[in-house]
């Protein structure tokens, strides 16, 4: 049977790319640019059969055959999908053509299909402008989220609010106080209340990108929001609905830097020899061991380290040979396992969801990992037709046995790896890790005394941590009348977190052991009552009016105990200490009270316009001059409903908005006060107070254009904006003798530029098999147009002087500054007479930038049957890093880029310079050794600053639905299992584990700069949801 | 928002000090700072230690970076002594007031000497709104600093004790049979200081009328009571108990011994001379105590263990916060007497005692006849230039972990005599200053700029004004 005809919109224009389907079969065709269309069936038709017309943004058609040759018809504009329903700022739900600015919607798949320890970063290549910055410090997987660039010099300001059903949720990271680099402890990374909320319970998330989408959040929104909903009661019928959800993992690193294996430790190839012997002089056990300068593995044999010797002196010589897993052996096949049960059921009067989940995941460091449990429960209820009423609370808990210390540092087991074995060193040596008879009191540590022994680290040297936390919100809607309602809610986030730190005796920096504890408590409430009226003025014209107020208070409580001396060994409690146990109290408070009305017009439900004003009174900020307005404008021109387009565009909008919103500061900064020091005693504050703070003030422009071809086939939706941050509250610099280190002013203007594309295309869509692409795209430059008067630079974070991330006037923000190599006018490395490079060059110059140039991620998905395949790339393009891991490594020599002159040694290329002021190629040979000690240097930004362009295969997805026919009278209603992949492969030339990484400072994620990062992990997992 | 004022009100910090509680943590991060600059900066110009590897440049070449040293350390620290000082002369309490001047000499004669001119009638003025303070000339900061140690001579009280307790450096919490002991050890850590500067100002003499000074001091120990045994002398003691822990206390044997050796320059004279302060300062290898070289070529390198390193008992030894001792005071004296100045004994009884209390301080006595044999004999050689020779090179051994006295020392009278390393550049000299940190030339340029035209320049050759 051969049928022809023409589909067309409600409008009568034709509709090109509609799927024509045999109902049951694969059977299928598809409309030309006109509309029309041919279908050949592939047996003869009956009164049974039904053709089904569907194309995206169109409601699906059904026509029953009844012996036609032609069937013209239209299809309707399915208006769920070209006015998706947005939640905005303060929960306000909008359609999106009304929308004046960008926001993407993320539906709840992307952060449960392919599991990360921190749903956080599965989010990373799905939003444009999103850039999602981790530290790999450990199981948590902290991470830093910034929306469309940096516009504050102060980091921490920049991070987008977490927004949780109307409750922000704090990303801060509660810090140990330590900094990644030399100092006594490490830092560990405890995660944060927003990487506790479990992924199962979200059902959707909103990116607002820029100001003018979170103007009505006032001074907290600066950075962007993330507007998170979580799932509730779906069912409607009456029904109950039961979700069990499988997931297991596991983790294995996906990527190591070049090792080499051809040579062992030592500082010279003449021999080696553990302790003295009969070749010589001991060449390990001091500072050279961790060095491999040594001898080559060419079957020789030495006196080495003989496990099975008292004093480990071996009595034979034995081959020299290279142990392959000296690194690798330290890590595991990490593991997570997580369950998920969530049961919801309702009717049109109420609904209720529970969900309750545990994770247990073991990481890849040893005797390193935490386990989750959540409890979830949402409840919604109309109690009369008109009043609504709706709770959500959710309570987690999250408890380690340890977490591992990260950063560059005794105590790290990234530390030991740099700068504590060759490749001739067996793993397993390390690990009987007491002195024998001496258990418990002195750790046994064969080779270089630098770090403590490894799996002293790993197993004795514990940071534990358990935190319960409580997420809530309940609310009440009353409507007077169609036109008014009023809501009012009241939400919590809090949590209360218990840790402990232990130290052995002996420990490098603990040599009577340590024990401390941390009690942290973190609160904060909001209360909002919001007003709505909705009315017509014309039948053209709509409007609506919001009003509301906020009251914010947070409150933070740590509380620390210390004994940094232990009366007995092994016993970790603060009645051992053996000094008076010393007490670390920071106790902070902050309050922000806030008005704020909108107001929503729109014309012909054509051309819209978004009003908005905020005023906040900020405690942080001097009494008396604390109040603060933003305004925001936005409208939105739906050209479609103003203009015939060509039939080609199905829709257009364009949009533009202009929004100011401020930032204030942490509490106590306007007032003197003396800062305690040790346990008893008080110091000069080294920041000067300033009593005339005003907040930073961010003033957004934006222009969007949406536009959808071919019934939706093909989207495309392009922001640019125009961001500056004026009045930074900056500390700058003070030279020490007038008395302060720093001083807290005023100052600064800084501006971001950027482009943000999203394209969907939907290149095949026929009932048996679909092609879904999206492509996100963004580019965003931050640049440093003013700092505070008489400052040129305004450092940001100095890795001890090495290098610096600086904000230099004309600069842009992320700017790395340190020294390099001395060049002759014609470019080259100028050496010294000895055949080294000459003192590196002292003026700082820029040596790359720790944002990236651009990023884009490419999702695909494909279902073909009841399989539905998905893969996600993820591409950055520049940014740099400076890698610590590639300066240690490189001048202890465990790389392969070492390897090139270890036999004959170097001429390094390059010239000298003589007395005569004549530059001469260099011609003096110097040992492999010195040469690359020298060359990659730690002051040497030039050679440990790396381009951090990598292209990740980020998420790969295979997922099965049982056919219904085989769930039969199960009882099941579907079975879905997926096998998934994350991060499966890295391709960049950065040489260390990660380009995406950053380094973790207490509680601050610095990016650009990594101190010793663990390694990056591939994921593999199975996924199995059952559905009752 | 009524209460917001008192919501922004820190719970955890205070608004207002007492002297007691700042004292204590000043004077210890003060002498860990000094003893650090010793120990990191001084012991290896002077050839105490050199580096066991050394592969370009180093202060044992005489390479000096711009900014190393403690102005940061001091200039942070010297705020507080100004709280000292302030919260003093708030709640009269002269005896707090005379230890922060005492401190705030001690600190700037440091800092002066070490870099020249530096901030200082301007200085620790932020709050008023001067974060650029001005250079002023080592004579003017000299000056003062006599000045200032009269004021703080006059200002102790030994009946009184220190109200708000806080004192980790001498017993002036309580009183001792009705006197504050501490006090009275305060009062002559003070002249003794005075005593060094006015001696340190030797070419200055007539200008700052240094000699008449010198002699009322000599003159008058009623008024101006100095040191008179190793019990007083200016020693902050190590308790070990959190958190006034030695900073050394936990070093790492790499950082602590591991890189680093004696000097053969330092060693050969403490061997020549047998003395007993070798085995409390150093590690035996083979029975010997065995030094390196300093300013060797780029291309040795001396491996580990096999040479003789600073003990691990100093990492935590309650008696390395040297800052000011008695055996300087007798060494000192020794100086005037061989110069002329009455101070009521020989320039050798003097330079005896010096040895005496410079071994009791490390808790060992002159062995029988070292005082006799060659190289440490007073007599040995009569003529002048020998005797302050040999009081000088004693007095070097003496500073042992003092801050930068003995490079001081050496700049002031050319003793010791060092050898020179054959590895160090020819064009490398002998620094006589630090140069100024660079940060300085954004965060303070003109007055920067000013000071280093004053000096003659900004390089580790020029020399300062009481060294011209």
């Amino acid at each position: 049977t051969r049928i022809t005809g023409r589909v067309t919109d409600t409008k009568g224009q034709a509709l090109p790319g509609v799927t024509v389907t045999l109902k049951g079969t694969t059977a299928a065709t598809s409309t030309n640019v006109s509309g029309n269309y041919t279908f050949n069936a592939p047996r003869q038709l009956t009164k049974n059969d039904v053709l089904l017309f569907n194309s995206i943004g169109f409601q699906t058609r059904e026509i029953a055959f009844n012996g036609q040759k032609e069937i013209d018809l239209q299809l309707t504009e399915d208006n769920q999908s070209l006015s998706e329903v947005v939640v905005t700022a303060l929960g306000i739900k909008r359609e999106e053509k009304s929308l004046g600015y960008a926001a993407q919607t993320i539906k709840s798949n992307a952060v449960e299909d392919a599991k990360t320890n921190n749903w956080v970063n599965s989010l990373s290549g799905k939003v444009a402008g999103l850039n999602i910055q981790g530290t790999g410090s450990g199981p948590m997987g902290s991470s830093r989220i910034t929306l469309r660039g940096e516009n504050s010099l102060n980091l921490d300001n920049n991070q987008a609010l977490i927004v949780i059903d109307g409750v922000p949720v704090s990303s801060k990271i509660t810090g140990t106080g330590y900094k990644a680099h030399l100092a006594t402890d490490s830092p560990v990374d405890f995660g944060s209340d927003v990487s506790d909320i479990n992924p199962d319970d979200i059902a959707s998330i909103t990116v607002l990108k820029g100001p003018g989408a979170t103007a009505l959040y006032g001074s907290r929104a600066a950075g962007g929001a993330l507007i998170i909903t979580t799932k509730s009661g779906a069912r409607k019928d009456g029904g109950i609905g039961i979700t069990y959800n499988l997931n297991m993992s596991i983790d294995q690193v996906n990527r190591w830097p070049d090792y080499q294996y051809e040579y062992g430790e030592g500082r010279t190839q003449a021999y080696y020899s553990y302790g003295d012997s009969a070749d010589g002089i001991n060449t390990s056990t001091g500072a050279a061991a961790g060095r491999a300068w040594g001898p080559k593995f060419n079957g020789q044999q030495y006196f080495q380290y003989d496990p099975n010797t008292p004093n480990n002196i071996a009595a034979t010589r034995t081959p020299w040979k290279a142990y392959p897993d000296y690194i690798k052996g330290f890590f595991q096949t990490g593991s997570t396992i997580t369950n998920n049960l969530s049961i919801e059921g309702g009717d049109d009067k109420s609904s209720a969801r529970l969900s309750v989940s545990h994770l247990d995941n073991k990481w890849i460091v040893p005797n390193t990992g935490y386990q989750r449990s959540s409890v979830a429960l949402s409840v919604n209820q109309r109690v009369s037709t008109k009043l609504k009423v709706n709770g959500k609370a959710t309570y987690t808990n999250k408890q380690s046995d340890n977490l591992p210390a990260a950063g560059y540092n005794n105590q790290t087991l990234m530390y030991f790896l740099a700068i504590g074995t060759a490749p001739n060193i067996d793993h397993n040596w390390f690990k009987p890790y007491w002195q024998p008879g001496l258990e418990g009191v002195q750790q046994k540590n064969p080779f270089n005394p630098g770090p403590d022994n490894p799996y002293i680290d790993l197993y004795e040297d514990l940071n534990k941590m358990n935190k319960n936390g409580f997420i809530g919100t309940a609310s009440a809607t009353y409507e007077f009348n169609d036109k008014l309602n009023v809501m009012f809610r009241t939400s919590l986030d809090m949590s209360n977190e218990f840790r402990s730190q232990q130290r052995p005796y002996s420990i490098t920096k603990y040599p009577k052991g340590m024990y401390r504890e941390q009690n942290v408590f973190n609160f904060e409430s909001n209360t909002d009552v919001l007003l709505t009226y909705k009315d017509k003025v014309t039948e053209k014209i709509d409007f609506s009016f919001n009003a509301g107020a906020n009251a914010m208070k947070q409150t933070y409580n740590f509380a620390g105990i210390y004994a940094d001396q232990l009366a007995q060994p092994g016993v970790y409690q603060l009645s051992n200490s053996l000094d008076p146990a010393v007490a670390d109290p920071q106790r902070s408070e902050k309050a922000i009270n806030s008005i704020y009305a909108a107001t929503q017009w729109s014309y012909n439900n054509a051309i819209f316009l978004d009003i908005t004003g905020r005023n906040d009174w900020s405690s942080t900020l001097p009494y008396g001059r604390n109040s603060f307005f933003y305004p925001s404008v936005s409208t939105s021109f739906s050209l479609g409903d103003m203009f015939t387009l060509p039939k080609q565009i199905s829709f257009a909008k364009l949009r533009l908005s202009y929004a100011q919103v401020g930032n204030d500061t942490r509490p106590y900064q306007t007032t003197k006060y003396y800062d305690k020091i040790y346990s008893n005693t008080f110091t000069n504050s080294p920041t000067l107070f300033n009593p005339n703070l005003k907040p930073e003030i961010t003033s957004s422009y934006e222009a969007g254009l949406d536009m959808r071809f071919f019934g939706n086939r093909l989207s495309t939706d392009i922001a640019v904006y125009r961001n500056n941050s004026r009045n930074q509250i900056l500390a700058i610099p003070l030279d020490p003798t007038s008395g302060y280190a720093s001083a807290l002013v005023n100052a600064g203007l800084i501006e971001s530029n950027g482009v943000e594309v999203v394209l969907r295309g939907t290149p095949v869509s026929t009932p048996n098999f679909s092609w879904n692409t999206t492509l996100n795209f963004s580019r965003n430059r931050s640049y440093v147009r003013e700092l505070a008067d008489g400052l040129t630079s305004q450092v940001i974070y100095s890795h001890d002087g090495n290098v610096t991330i600086e904000a230099r006037v004309g600069g842009r923000m992320g700017d790395m500054y340190g020294r390099g190599f001395q060049r002759s006018p014609d470019g080259k490395i100028v050496y010294g007479s000895t055949g080294l490079p000459a003192q590196l060059d002292p003026v700082a110059k820029v040596w790359g930038n720790a944002f990236p140039d651009w990023k884009a991620g490419l999702l695909n998905e494909f279902t073909i049957r009841k399989v539905r395949i998905s893969f996600l790339l993820d591409y950055q393009r520049g940014g740099s890093m400076f890698s610590q891991s590639n300066h240690k490594y490189n001048t202890l020599g465990k790389t392969k880029v070492t390897l090139p002159g270890r036999d004959g040694g170097i001429v390094g290329d390059g010239v000298v310079l003589g007395s005569d002021g004549v530059y001469r190629p260099n011609t003096v040979n110097v040992s492999a050794a010195s040469y690359y000690d020298n060359y990659y240097q730690i002051s040497n930004a030039e050679t440990n600053i790396f381009d951090a362009t990598y292209l990740k295969l980020r998420e790969a997805r295979v997922e099965f639905n049982l056919p219904a026919r085989w769930l039969g009278k199960s009882g099941f209603k579907s079975i879905s299992m997926a096998v998934y992949g994350r991060d499966l492969f890295n391709i960049t030339k950065f040489p260390g584990f990660d380009p995406e990484g950053g380094n973790l400072n207490s509680g601050t994620l610095t990016p650009g700069v990594e101190l010793m990062q663990f390694p990056s992990a591939r994921t593999m997992g199975l996924n199995l949801t059952l559905k009752l | 928002t009524k209460d917001f004022e008192k919501i922004n009100t820190d719970p955890n910090r205070p608004t207002s000090v007492n002297p007691g509680v700042v004292l204590g943590q000043m004077q210890y991060r003060m002498v860990s700072s000094s003893i650090s600059a010793a120990r990191g900066f001084t012991h290896e110009l002077m050839q105490v230690d050199a580096p066991r590897s050394s592969t370009s440049n180093g202060v044992h070449r005489y390479v000096i970076n711009p900014g190393t040293g403690v102005w940061n350390s001091f200039y942070t620290l010297l705020a507080d002594v100004n709280v000292v000082i302030s919260s003093a002369e708030r709640l009269k309490e002269n005896n707090y007031k005379a230890i922060g001047l005492i401190y705030k000499c001690w600190a700037y004669s440091i800092l002066t000497d070490v870099y020249g001119d530096v901030p200082y009638s301007e200085a620790m003025n932020a709050a008023g709104g001067n974060v650029q303070p001005k250079f002023d000339s080592q004579k003017d900061i000299y000056t003062q600093i006599l000045k200032d140690l009269d004021e703080a001579n006059n200002l102790f009280d030994d009946n009184k004790v220190l109200t708000y307790g806080g004192d980790n450096v001498y017993p002036s919490n309580a009183l001792t049979s009705g006197k504050n002991v501490g006090i009275q050890r305060w009062k002559k850590f003070g002249n003794t200081l005075k005593l060094r500067l006015l001696l340190r100002l030797e070419k200055r003499a007539a200008e700052m009328n240094t000699a008449a000074q010198i002699s009322a001091i000599l003159a008058d120990p009623a008024k101006y009571p100095v040191f008179s045994s190793n019990a007083e002398e200016g020693i902050y003691k190590f308790p070990n108990v959190y958190p006034y822990f030695n900073p050394y206390y936990t070093a790492r044997q790499l950082d602590w011994r591991d890189g680093t050796y004696f000097t053969k320059f330092f060693l050969g004279n403490l061997n020549n001379w047998n003395d007993p302060r070798r085995a409390v300062w150093a590690i035996p290898v083979s029975g010997v105590y065995q030094g390196i070289d300093s300013g060797y070529p780029t291309t040795v390198e001396y491996v580990v263990g096999k040479n003789s390193s600073y003990v691990d008992a100093l990492k935590t030894s309650s008696i390395t916060g040297v800052m000011l001792t008695y055996a300087e005071e007798e060494f000192i004296k020794a100086e005037l007497a061989l110069k002329g100045f009455n101070t009521g004994k020989t320039a050798k009884a003097h330079y005896e005692a010096g040895i005496t209390a410079a071994m009791a301080q490390w808790g060992v006595t002159v062995p029988t006849g070292y005082l006799q044999q060659a190289g440490v004999n007073f007599d040995e050689d009569p003529s002048m230039a020998a005797q302050l020779e040999k009081i000088i090179t004693q007095k070097y051994y003496a500073y042992f972990f003092v801050d930068y006295q003995a490079w001081l020392e050496k700049r002031r009278t050319g003793y010791p005599v060092l050898p020179r390393g054959t590895g160090i550049p020819t064009e490398n000299q002998f620094p006589n200053r630090i140069p100024y940190p660079t940060y300085l030339q954004s965060l303070n340029p003109v007055n920067l700029k000013a000071a280093v035209t004053a000096m003659g320049g900004d390089n580790s050759n020029v020399k300062v004004w009481w060294d011209k």
